[in-house]
């Protein structure tokens, strides 16, 4: 963005200098340009309104996405305060907060322990207190627990409670309580503690206030010393902050923390950079040198590099055996896609035998190679037969020559011992490594020694660039799943011991807190920047046609003058100039004006937002306003910057005008262009190739002459900006071709080599758009064959170019799986909507200026019995008629963004279907109730029944399970590594009762009577499967491939390979190997039969929702032995029972258990609330679109009754009275506006359809639904907004007085 | 003179009074009328008087800027006057509404110009229906009467087209025919031949005359061309905003 930003000002400033510089070289123009702005007030200001739509809608989606990074860095750094880093256990991220189930000597239990014994601790201590550039150190014990207020007798189910050092309090900042007193940690006794002001809340606690915290080991009474404010050690969620000896007495673990918060020098926000120089350090000097060496000299064999190298090198072929003949020829056709061999595929090959175990695989591998080699090419040259891995080599890299004959190689191979020599071979002749290795070769080569080399190096140590890169857990698991890929060709064991090591490697891990909140700030408002962008590019493309629209009527308003200023021998150059200065003078007005609107625009649709999600649920979050600098030139510069190119072309444009037209104030049709003969055309494209070295030659010649050298310098500067550069050419080689296009076959076979391009790389798009170039081609065809048959020019016009709109219309307008019987499943993705939105719009436009006359017919047909109706109405459709040009980009713009609003408002009205079908992603459960793990519910039915706020009559039903983070491959998928994925046990009733529904299922697990398109009967079979064998699972839908779509957050994580989320119905089950989430103890399989609706489950946990996969609680003793405490229920209640209470009361009743209970519709509606009111301010945002629309609606009537004064003081002749003339301009704007929307509702909605057929692939619920209250809405706004703006000029009309308009002759 | 006029009653001029033969349709009495700018003030007529009789066709000459045109926009109706009356056809357009001064026109009046007169937009027959809509005639009556007037122009074979492809004399032919669309009493014309070359003025006025003969309808045209003042029944001499003389052609 920066860059961006930089870039962009800098373009405009040089552009902006050599403007006033030539300006300033010749006043008279610049005096000429200017003197227009003051003369003519109201057109001044109607302009410069015109010109800064497209800089407001910039600015503002810029200022929207600064908001949202500026609140989320907001939220993290009250959160953080100082905090830059955290030491903690190493153990996979998003692992539960738990320490119950530590002390486990086989190591196979769960959960990691987190808690850092005291000389870990105090090593940790040593470490950080020796880098100068740590300035604090926090050791600290921090636990979700539940508090009791016993003076207001609330309670915060999932309080943080933190104990910290008192002592080490410096370099944290300050602690203020409400009054801004400051207190300090050290005061607190071990009986006391500070509520911060979001827990007080909560809590409705004042000072003094009695507390009782639940702990494993019991509840503990403390007394509230002050509140204090949200902020740095207080932070912002609900926190309880005590000394560390009293968190170390209530959860018994004295001289124990589970992690230390370090500050680095600086302030809050500065010192990320200073962070990140830290923890590298840190990380080498907390890695375990034991571990370290062990581990250097596992990796350094040779059989782990090759192993490493063959991985990188995306072969997996550790687990060929030689039975697997179709395995290794595909192997080899993916190898050697041609019949040559080339020293690259030999490297590859070689790298593969070298990782093969099995002389009898490498054989086959070769007598494959050899087959493959035979079939695909004569092979002659009758060599002697290699005997020596030289040899061999010799024959695999001779390039063209092929095998003489395979039964040679195959002997040699026998006498080999296989593919250790050949390998070695290979790396002793340095014979090329391909690039893929990058990462892994680190490991294996630079990092295992000093130099480079594959040899083992005896005498080669640790270094801290290898610790490094061991830290690295990408690295890791890449390594492992590499040896893991061995394992079954007999190298067993190898793996396991690396995880060990890996695992054991690094005492403390580091995080990167701060910087890594700040990343996600970025990251999340740069999505929201991109989705705001995305959909306001179309508002800006439109913005852009109207400030095109403008300058194009500025001109036809100037055109007499500029005519007689032609005639009196101005240059065209200059006409252009004048122009531009002044058009330079609006856009400077303009991208000023429009950036600041932009703004206040933002602002008040953030008010909205902040307004509609201010949810108490969400007391940590809060929209805060805020723009950046960077944004506010970025969208001035790229404002103005647009304005300057839109308003240099029409200048171009204009200048081309005949001056005898221009004088006589003739239509502009008179003018014939005259194409420059192909000598001239060829001539400006080499001008343009060499333009910047012709200039900076003449620059050069100009200093020796001694004159003046700043303008031509200048030009060269910019000449050789690239894109400058680059356009120019490209545009000089449209030109020489552009004679040809219009004869049709050009653009014909342009558009086929773009679609034939589009099926080679699969992409949408190109194939699209050659089809409809090719569309478009055929049709100038068309015309050509016409005109010559005879057929008058503007039939032959007309049907030709009905064709290319009809045509190009129907082929956007296909069902996207239409053609794929051709294409084939291509990628498409964001640019696919704005192509189609814009092919539609366009070509439906063109189709309807040119076949105006049917829609003028028809409504005279319909008005027909009203002669004064008829009076009016005709001139009114006739004019826009026309004027095809204008009246097609005004319609143009009202139907992109009509059709953006459009599409917006019917997929939205998908979403809003859940609230009637909650079930399928309830599971048919009122209450979700979840635990912690440190405080389990040992029998929740005798609880309530005990209980006197709970009536056990209430509830119909109660089923438990657990999540868990786990890691999990697939069998047979390329992707090896075990990834992480969250893992459900569930107990058996669970499954059978959850009514989830199921989108993929295996029939074989259904009962033969399924009837397989009846979800309800597929997926009540699919449970009871699941229900009755503990080996079966379902995956949620998320963890499927899906099909494009924005994109979200990238994460590292399972996901499987082979389904897809939009192809639903039966599947063939697959198996998943699982392991727990540090990858120790057993793996299991599970075989996964089905998959849920997409949008029904995922997992929580701390690194954010996981893809989930739902088995049987059995699944848990496999893994470690032992069974696992259910964390969440499921409760089904009674008619007519409130959920809402019984939640509540839940808690409280549980409140030593940590419970959060949740009415689970009322979620759903919070959440659906929470997307309309996200839907409301994207629409508020499109809105500005429509702004423009209307805007020029407005700028076309006024210039309508300047240049139609002659008629209408015509038409008050013969007998028009004045309101008359005025509702004839009200009903053109009606007109237009209404047959804009109703092309954008149109193709919107066709478009929709289009998306929702797609869709309902694999969402069978979904139907077709226009929101007719929502479409009438917005066109009504549009239709009164155009109304508004074509009042004034309709009423100026309504006054022209007949005798003074045809004075003027 | 032959005087058939109105030859149908269904539009005929406001209370569809009859007209005695020989009396005035146009009764002009001591007019003034000044146009001020913010710093310019210019009296362009000076209590002028004029009569027109039934029937008559009244050239009104003079050199530029005399106050031809703004005569001819005084008695059509199509601006006001400061002082004086005007009376047509025995009805004072003093103290008419703006509406009912367009009404007037559109029903019994039909206007001429040097240019501008066709709306760009419609073709040839959809002008000349223009004032035919206008005064309610309904669809089919009025395209059946526009096409009979294009026919008397000689311009039935371009009723199609759009005046963009239509030459200066087929134009102002259209114009004239749009002008008789409603069989109005009063034709003004203003400079009826002044953007054309001798060939079609003769033709435009041929065409005139003829109108003016066979339909009986008064015709008041401006002019600055002799041989168009030449071929009315009088010619109205003005200078300086007055009415220098006035004298029946012939006589």
């Amino acid at each position: 963005m920066l860059w961006l930003s930089i870039s962009l000002a800098t373009i405009l400033g040089i552009t902006s200098l050599v403007l006033i510089s030539m300006a300033m070289r010749n006043r008279i123009l610049l005096k000429l340009a200017l003197r227009n702005i003051p003369r003519r007030r109201a057109q001044t200001i109607l302009i410069v309104i015109g010109l800064m739509l497209s800089t407001t809608i910039i600015s503002a989606s810029l200022a929207i996405g600064d908001t949202v990074t500026g609140s989320i860095r907001g939220v993290a750094l009250d959160a953080l305060g100082h905090t830059d880093l955290r030491l903690r256990t190493p153990i996979a991220s998003g692992d539960a907060e738990s320490a119950v189930f530590a002390d486990d000597p086989d190591g196979t239990a769960f959960f990691v322990d987190r808690y850092l014994s005291s000389t870990t601790l105090g090593l940790a201590i040593k470490v950080v207190e020796s880098d100068e550039r740590i300035d604090g150190v926090m050791p600290q014990i921090r636990e979700v627990l539940p508090v009791l207020d016993m003076q207001s007798q609330l309670t915060e189910s999932r309080m943080t409670v933190v104990g910290f050092d008192t002592s080490r309090q410096q370099g944290f900042g300050e602690i203020h309580d409400l009054a801004g007193q400051m207190v300090k940690l050290d005061s607190l006794s071990d009986t006391e503690v500070f509520l911060n002001r979001a827990a007080a809340e909560e809590l409705d606690a004042v000072t003094g206030d009695r507390l009782q915290i639940v702990s494993p080991s019991g509840r503990h009474t403390f007394t509230t010393k002050a509140i204090v404010r949200n902020n740095g050690l207080a932070a912002n969620d609900y926190r309880t902050i005590m000394s560390l000896s009293a968190m170390q007495r209530i959860m018994e673990r004295p001289g124990q923390v589970n992690r230390i918060d370090l500050s680095v020098t600086g302030g809050i926000t500065s010192g990320v950079d200073l962070a990140v120089l830290a923890a590298k350090d840190l990380r080498i000097l907390l890695t375990d040198p034991l571990v370290a060496q062990q581990l250097f000299d596992v990796l350094r064999s040779p059989t782990v590099i090759r192993t490493l190298t063959a991985y990188a090198n995306d072969t997996s072929s550790g687990d060929l055996s030689p039975g697997d003949a179709t395995k290794i020829r595909s192997l080899i056709d993916e190898l050697v896609p041609g019949d040559t061999l080339t020293a690259h595929h030999a490297s590859r090959i070689g790298a593969i035998l070298a990782s093969l175990s099995n002389d009898d695989t490498v054989e086959h591998f070769i007598a494959a190679l050899g087959e493959k080699l035979v079939t695909a090419s004569s092979i002659a040259n009758g060599d002697a037969s290699p005997r020596t891995p030289e040899q061999i080599l010799d024959v695999l890299t001779r390039p063209n020559d092929g095998l003489a004959s395979i039964s040679p190689l195959v002997d040699a191979l026998s006498q080999l011992n296989a593919g250790d020599d050949i390998a070695r071979y290979i790396e002793v002749n340095s014979v090329e490594i391909p690039t893929a290795t990058v990462s892994l070769l680190k490991i294996a080569g630079e990092a295992l020694s000093p130099q480079p080399s594959f040899t083992t190096s005896p005498d080669a140590i640790v270094t801290d660039e290898f610790r490094m890169l061991a830290g690295d857990s990408e690295l890791a698991a890449h390594i492992v799943a590499a040896l893991d890929s061995v394992n079954s060709s007999g190298r067993p064991g190898l793996a396991l011991a690396v995880t060990a090591l890996f695992s054991t490697l690094q005492i403390l891990s580091v995080d990167e807190l701060k910087g890594d909140s700040l990343e996600l700030a970025e990251l999340v408002g740069n999505i929201f920047l991109t989705f705001f962008t995305i959909f306001g590019s179309f508002s800006i493309i439109v913005g852009l046609l109207l400030i095109f629209l403008v300058f194009v009527m500025l001109a036809a308003a100037r055109s007499t003058e500029m005519g007689i200023a032609r005639a009196v021998g101005s240059k065209r150059r200059h006409l252009i100039q004048m122009f531009t200065y002044e058009g330079f003078a609006y856009a400077l007005g303009a991208a000023l004006i429009g950036t600041v609107l932009g703004i206040l625009a933002s602002l008040v649709l953030v008010k909205m937002l902040a307004g509609a999600i201010g949810d108490e649920e969400d007391t940590a979050f809060a929209f805060k306003y805020s723009f950046t600098l960077t944004s506010v030139v970025a969208a001035f510069s790229a404002g103005m910057l647009l304005t300057l190119m839109t308003v240099a072309i029409s200048a171009y444009r204009v200048s081309r005008l005949n001056i005898v037209v221009a004088i006589r104030d003739l239509p502009q049709e008179f003018v014939t262009s005259d194409t420059p003969p192909l000598r001239t055309r060829l001539l400006q494209l080499a001008q343009s190739i060499f333009g910047p070295f012709y200039q900076a030659f003449r620059a050069l010649s100009a200093g020796r002459r001694g004159e003046g050298t700043f303008l031509p310098l200048v030009l060269v500067i910019i000449l050789l900006i690239p894109p400058v550069w680059g356009f120019r050419i490209v545009w000089a080689v449209f030109k020489v071709f552009q004679p040809y296009l219009a004869i049709g076959w050009p653009l014909i076979v342009v558009g086929a080599a773009m679609a034939g391009l589009g099926l080679a790389t699969n992409l949408a798009a190109f194939w699209s758009l050659g089809i409809s170039l090719m569309l478009v081609g055929i049709g100038l065809f068309l015309r050509g064959m016409l005109r010559r048959s005879g057929i008058r020019e503007s039939a032959a016009d007309r049907s030709s170019y009905t064709f290319i709109g009809a045509t190009v219309l129907v082929f956007w307008a296909l069902p996207f799986d239409a053609l794929e019987f051709i294409t084939g499943t291509l990628d498409s993705n964001f640019e696919m909507f704005i192509l189609s939105g814009t092919w539609m719009v366009a070509s439906a436009v063109w189709l309807v200026m040119y076949n105006a006359d049917l829609i003028t017919r028809g409504l005279e047909a319909l008005f027909s019995g009203s002669p004064l109706i008829k009076a009016v109405l005709k001139p009114a459709i006739a004019y826009p008629m026309t004027s095809k040009f204008r009246t097609g980009l005004t319609l143009a713009m009202f139907s992109l963004v009509i059709f953006t609003m459009m599409v917006f408002a019917i997929l939205n009205s998908i979403g809003s279907d859940l609230d009637e079908t909650p079930d399928r992603v309830t599971g048919g459960f009122d209450i979700r109730a979840e635990t912690s793990i440190n405080l389990p519910v040992t029998d929740i039915g005798a609880v309530i029944s005990n209980s006197e706020n709970l009536n056990a009559s209430d509830f119909d039903l109660i089923v438990g399970h657990t999540d868990i983070p786990a890691q999990a491959r697939q069998k047979g998928a390329k992707e090896q590594r075990f990834l992480g994925l969250g893992v459900r046990g569930a107990e058996q009733i669970y499954l059978e009762e959850t009514l989830l529904e199921i989108t993929h299922f295996d029939p074989i697990y259904l009962p033969p009577s399924t009837l397989l398109d009846n979800p309800t009967a597929v997926s009540e079979a699919i449970w009871d499967a699941l229900a009755n064998d503990p080996t079966l699972a379902v995956v949620s839908g998320d963890m499927l491939q899906s099909s494009g779509g924005p994109p979200i957050f990238g994460k590292a994580e399972f996901s499987v390979v082979g389904l897809s989320q939009d192809e639903i119905g039966p599947i063939t089950a697959f198996e998943i190997e699982i392991r727990q989430a540090q990858g120790r103890g057993a793996t299991s399989t599970r075989t996964v039969i089905g998959a849920i609706d997409q949008f029904a489950e995922t997992s929580e946990s701390d690194g954010g929702p996981m893809a989930l996969l739902i088995t049987r609680d059995d699944l848990f003793t496999e893994l470690s032995g032992n069974s696992l405490p259910f964390t969440t229920f499921r409760i089904r209640l009674g008619e007519e029972v409130d959920a809402g209470r019984v939640a509540a009361a839940m808690e409280t009743v549980f409140l030593d258990n940590s419970m959060k209970a949740i009415d689970t519709l009322d979620e759903i509606k919070t959440g659906i609330a929470q997307n309309n009111a996200f839907n409301k301010l994207f629409q508020g945002f499109m809105g500005l679109g429509l702004v423009v629309g209307v805007a020029s609606l407005g700028v076309l009537s006024f210039r309508a009754v300047v240049e139609r004064r002659h008629a209408i003081g015509m038409m008050r002749a013969i007998g028009y009275k004045s309101r008359m003339i005025q509702i004839q301009f009200l009903l053109e704007s009606i007109f237009v506006t209404v047959l804009g929307s109703a092309l954008g509702l149109g193709l919107g909605a066709l478009i929709s359809w289009n998306i929702i057929n797609e869709i309902s692939n694999s969402r069978t619920e979904i139907t077709f639904d226009i929101p007719w209250l929502t479409v009438m809405t917005i066109v009504g706004i549009v239709v009164a907004a155009s109304l508004l703006a074509t009042f004034i000029p309709a009423r100026q009309a309504a006054q022209i007085h007949p005798s003074e308009a045809l004075r003027y002759e | 003179m032959r005087r058939n006029w109105p030859p149908d009653t269904r539009i005929g001029l406001p209370g569809g009074s009859k007209l005695a033969t020989g009396s005035n349709i146009i009764e002009a009495q001591n007019i003034y009328k000044t146009y001020r700018s913010r710093s310019v003030v210019v009296e362009a007529l000076k209590g002028v008087s004029l009569s027109v009789a039934t029937g008559e066709m009244v050239a009104i000459m003079g050199p530029s800027g005399c106050g031809k045109t703004t005569l001819l926009n005084c008695i059509s109706g199509l601006d006001t006057v400061d002082e004086g009356e005007v009376v047509i056809d025995h009805k004072s357009l003093k103290g008419m509404s703006d509406d009912a001064l367009s009404e007037y026109r559109a029903k019994s009046m039909g206007f001429v110009f040097q240019a501008f007169n066709l709306l760009p937009v419609l073709s040839a027959r959809e002008n000349v229906e223009l004032p035919l809509v206008l005064a309610g005639v309904k669809a089919d009556a009025a395209r059946e009467k526009a096409m009979e007037k294009l026919r008397q122009v000689g311009l039935v074979d371009w009723a199609d087209h759009n005046p963009n492809e239509l030459s200066g004399g087929q134009i102002q032919r259209v114009a004239i025919a749009r002008a008789l669309a409603n069989d109005p009493a009063i034709v003004w014309a203003d400079e009826p031949t002044g953007n054309l070359d001798s060939e079609n003025t003769v033709q435009i006025m041929d065409l005139l005359c003829d109108l003016n003969e066979s339909q009986g309808q008064t015709f008041v045209l401006v002019t600055h061309t002799p041989e168009v003042g030449s071929r009315t029944d009088r010619i109205v001499n003005m200078r300086d905003g007055l009415i220098e003389s006035s004298a029946h052609v012939g006589s």
